[in-house]
């Protein structure tokens, strides 16, 4: 990781073994995706958290995983990697969450045939909708915020 | 021993902000993170209900003709969700020998809402198409059909109901 061509605006932590980095690696990306996730499907359900407020606060949580994904690097790389592993596990937390009820609930697989690709549908489109903009939006926004401020 | 202490050297105050700002960061991600996941927990158990409300199962308790031409039904509901589901106005009709005997208008019931996992009877009052009453009042079995608006959270969903009621 470390020796090679400078990666941007600060170096990598030179203090850290790899192990340790691989382990807070994972933890943040997970720590990232799990937000991003949740705020997906938070965002996309708004009928069931009884807020009564404006949904678009709903997208703090996503924008703010992108944020959290570039704050909590060390380098321009360790960001990259971080926001591509939080914008993963945070579409794969949406879309199980979203089809989980198949599961839970008694379905007959017959029913679960049907409804599945309908569901992952409707899951799809709301990533590519709404997740896929905020998660990144924010992430790039404070990149560039980020390039600005150094 | 006491260990020695330095000043500090310039590198020392400066690593010092940045675990501070690291805190921070943690911090402020716990916060978001934590009031997410309370979000999600709403959300996520609603989306479970929602899917599953569908299947509550809907009998007549107990149904009587007044003698103002109007049918008071009981039905009850069994709730299978991990969530209460809140009523909203019902379509339901009563039927002898499959004609509709009801006036076709939507119906309020009271005793709602149904809590989690717990079976409920709720009330109705229905009006009466002409000679209805006689007709409901002589006859051994009554079908309701129709179905029940329910809610969880701001979700509709609606029940299908289906069944038959005996005179006793």
């Amino acid at each position: 990781m470390s020796g090679g061509t400078s990666s941007g605006w600060s170096s990598d932590a030179q203090d850290a073994t790899g192990l340790h980095r691989t382990a807070a690696f994972l933890l943040e990306g997970v720590a990232v995706g799990l937000l991003a996730g949740m705020g997906a499907f938070v965002y996309n359900t708004p009928q069931f958290v009884g807020l009564g407020a404006d949904a678009k606060l709903l997208l703090v949580p996503m924008v703010g995983a992108g944020a959290f994904a570039h704050l909590f690097a060390s380098s321009l790389r360790d960001s990259i990697r971080l926001g591509l592993t939080g914008f993963f596990v945070g579409l794969a937390v949406f879309v199980g969450a979203w089809i989980a009820p198949l599961w839970m609930l008694s379905y007959p697989p017959t029913a679960r045939d049907v409804l599945l690709p309908e569901m992952v549908g409707d899951v799809m489109s709301a990533a590519f909708l709404n997740y896929a903009g905020a998660y990144l939006g924010g992430y790039l926004l404070t990149v560039s915020l980020g390039a600005l401020w150094e | 021993m006491v260990p020695l202490r330095f000043p500090d050297r310039p590198e020392d105050s400066e690593r010092r902000a940045q675990i501070t700002a690291r805190h921070l960061l943690v911090g402020a991600f716990l916060v978001v993170a934590v009031a997410t996941a309370a979000m999600f927990a709403q959300a996520a158990t609603g989306h479970v209900a929602s899917m599953h409300a569908t299947s509550a199962n809907v009998t007549v308790a107990d149904y009587d003709v007044t003698d103002g031409d109007r049918l008071d039904l009981t039905l009850r509901v069994h709730n299978p969700t991990i969530r209460d589901l809140e009523l909203g106005p019902a379509l339901v009709n009563a039927y002898v020998d499959g004609e509709q005997t009801t006036d076709g208008t939507t119906t309020t019931f009271d005793g709602g809402p149904i809590p989690a996992d717990e079976t409920v009877e709720i009330t109705g009052t229905l009006g009466l198409r002409e000679a209805g009453g006689d007709r409901l009042r002589s006859a051994d079995r009554v079908e309701v059909r129709g179905r029940l608006k329910v809610f969880v959270g701001d979700e509709l969903i609606y029940v299908r109901v289906d069944t038959v009621g005996v005179s006793e």
